[in-house]
């Protein structure tokens, strides 16, 4: 760049200042919720009532100690309800997934707290052609789980769940049913306002059908090794429970303090071990006391971008050389990122697409085995579904490499 | 094969302590190729695979957590030390924008980690079914399909409020948009690490998609990318990081 275009940016800048000056507070403003929910935190000092947080606002970890956070989770309404909501809300069903495992033990503690129709979220997970991208769906399941109905569900579902999750032959989880049968002896409802048990039992509800999905896909072929029981169950973290986290070791007089025994104590979360606590206070002490390293190489992240480091400190035009190579690597993730959202949807859709399909071709093999005759039956089922269907079922049926009797057993499995 | 290479050369561009967290395509190639390929076998190793990816993970997003609060943390108290002093936030925000950026890359990262594996397991069972005529791979997939290290959403949920959040530590003027229109940095830019990582998944992914012999309805549809071509046409990677 010529000596003109420096003089040129220096005078751009001073005459933008006054125009950033707004601008940046407008940017502030523009910082997702999240940020403005921790700085609320502050307000912690005098415990708001909890009854001014509404339902889907927070991690339901927080609820069984109803003394200490109440306060946390009270926080999050300073911030904008609204937007907070789609997020959080789908938070639960991953947080609480570990590993595919179902529940073996304890049904009838869940049974206590059941409370919405367990169909429901279930096809929305699985609706993807309707909800392209999945930021749709998301937008979607925070709808109907905040809509707290306070009706419990038939108790005879729950068993015939139970039955499914306890008969499978998986790793235990014992944290599982631990998490859900604890939380049911913690809240007594006298204790605990109404918004907080509603959110909670949205996420054992949710949590509930993550158990029963991946328990159905637990066919005889899968031999997983996670059969094998280890102390140390693999735990799943939030944003919502990392900063009860946070709060809890800055009571306890910060990171260096903290021991995990009293964090774990003052957390008073069931489901969660020393274990886990242990090793996120000392990934968090690394994160505090290193903020230079990157926490995946561990190496300076100076090194990440050297040519353009080397180049910052000579002069001031190269720093606009930084922010615009800043801009373009943004941009590529950015975009990269989009791609993937994408293609995850995709293969979702088009495994949904084939489990119809083979459903489809199961009834059709059977209509053809039962009947000798009314070949107009399966037409006529085929011709139902929609045009990329039937292009991918003459393709599938061109592919078709298994025998009939293999699928034929396949639908006797079912 | 093709599948073979791309992932070879993804893992080669990736960080180097991922390197070992990805599938083994070859090994499990190799072991549909042999002549009796047990059932069991290969499910165990699918799942030790998987074990894989969910406890790496899982790992990551939880460090990705931690990692994201701090970085709020420490923009929230620029943003109250600086109040209105705009030029200190200027200065002192270049610093963190690197690192903004840097963190968003690297969950982009994960996510693509998460996609390649995916990808790579679904190709590998159809290689299965094929060589056995079975109907391994539906199955297979729907569990699959609820794997922790398959549910990303909560890191692109933090991917893209750190977009967002991006407006407010970019503070854009005059000069700096038209230079970057013209802006002939990019070779130093695509030097390194991160960027370099994520611009070899976006080749990968787009060659990946590209209608092959084996297209089929499950196959994906070839990938989009206008206005990304040109991004990526500006970009000249340097000479691959060797090896040691």
């Amino acid at each position: 760049m010529t000596l003109a275009n420096d003089f040129g940016y220096s005078t751009a800048m001073s005459s933008s200042f006054s125009a950033l000056h707004t601008t940046v507070e407008d940017r502030y403003r523009k910082l997702p919720n999240s940020f403005w929910v921790s700085s609320g935190q502050e307000l912690m000092n005098n415990p708001v009532p909890c009854q001014s947080v509404s339902g889907g606002n927070s991690g339901g970890y927080l609820f069984p100690s109803p003394s200490g956070f109440c306060n946390v989770s009270a926080v999050s309404p300073h911030g904008r309800n609204s937007q907070n909501q789609p997020p959080l809300s789908t938070v639960p069903r991953e947080r609480l997934a570990m590993q595919d495992c179902p529940l073996e033990a304890q049904p009838p503690l869940l049974i206590n707290h059941h409370h919405q129709e367990f169909t429901d979220p279930l096809p929305e997970f699985f609706d993807f052609s309707d909800h392209v991208p999945v930021q749709n769906l998301q937008a979607e399941s925070s709808g109907v789980r905040v809509d707290s109905s306070v009706e419990l569900h038939k108790k005879s579902e729950w068993q015939e769940w139970a039955d499914q999750l306890i008969s499978v032959d998986d790793g235990s989880e014992p944290n599982w049913s631990e998490l859900l049968g604890d939380s049911s002896s913690h809240n007594p409802n006298s204790e605990i306002p109404t918004p907080f048990l509603d959110v909670r039992r949205q996420e054992i509800k949710a949590n509930q059908q993550q158990q029963v999905v991946s328990s159905e896909d637990q066919l005889s072929g899968k031999n997983s090794s996670s059969s094998v029981a280890t102390s140390k169950q693999r735990m799943r973290w939030t944003p919502e429970l990392h900063e009860a986290f946070v709060e809890a070791v800055n009571q306890l007089g910060g990171s260096e303090r903290a021991t995990p025994k009293a964090v774990l104590k003052l957390l008073n979360i069931p489901g969660l071990t020393i274990y886990h606590v242990k090793s996120h206070l000392q990934k968090y002490r690394t994160a505090r006391y290193k903020p230079d390293t990157s926490e995946v190489t561990g190496e300076p992240q100076e090194k990440k971008m050297t040519s353009i480091e080397d180049i910052k400190s000579l002069d001031m035009k190269t720093s606009v050389e930084i922010t615009q190579a800043l801009r373009l690597q943004m941009e590529v993730q950015k975009r990269l990122h989009e791609q993937l959202e994408i293609q995850r949807s995709l293969q979702l859709q088009i495994e949904k697409q084939g489990r119809y399909l083979q459903m489809m071709f199961e009834k059709q093999q059977k209509i053809q085995e039962n009947k000798s005759s009314s070949p107009e039956a399966s037409p006529k089922q085929c011709n139902g579904t929609a045009a990329e269907v039937e292009v991918g079922l003459e393709s599938r049926t061109g592919d078709q490499n298994e025998p009939a009797s293999a699928s034929r057993k396949r639908v006797r499995e079912d | 094969m093709k599948f073979g290479k791309r992932i070879k050369e993804q893992i080669q561009e990736s960080l180097p302590e991922w390197r070992d967290k990805f599938l083994r395509y070859k090994e499990l190639k190799n072991l549909i190729s042999s002549p009796a390929p047990a059932e069991s076998i290969f499910v165990g190793l699918l799942n030790t695979e998987i074990d894989k990816f969910n406890a790496f993970f899982v790992e990551q997003e939880e460090d990705f957590i931690i990692h994201h609060k701090e970085l709020q943390s420490r923009i929230q108290r620029l943003v109250v030390k600086c109040g209105h002093n705009d030029e200190m936030f200027r200065e002192e925000i270049s610093e963190i924008r690197k690192d903004i950026v840097n963190f968003h890359g690297e969950m982009v990262l994960l996510v693509n980690y998460s996609n390649i594996n995916y990808t790579g397991l679904a190709k590998i069972l159809k290689k299965y079914d094929k060589r056995t005529g079975g109907g391994l791979r539906s199955r297979f997939i729907q569990k699959v399909l609820h794997q922790p290290f398959f549910k990303t959403d909560l890191v692109s949920r933090l991917v893209r409020e750190w977009e967002t959040t991006m407006d407010a530590v970019f503070p854009v003027t005059i000069v700096e948009a038209e230079a970057e229109r013209c802006a002939a940095v990019t070779s130093a830019a695509a030097g390194e690490g991160i960027f370099r990582n994520t611009i070899a998944a976006l080749l990968t992914m787009k060659e990946m998609r590209r209608a092959s012999s084996t297209y089929s309805a499950f196959s994906l549809p070839p990938l989009k990318m206008s206005d990304s071509d040109l991004v990526l046409r500006s970009v000249h990677l340097s000479s691959p990081i060797p090896i040691p």
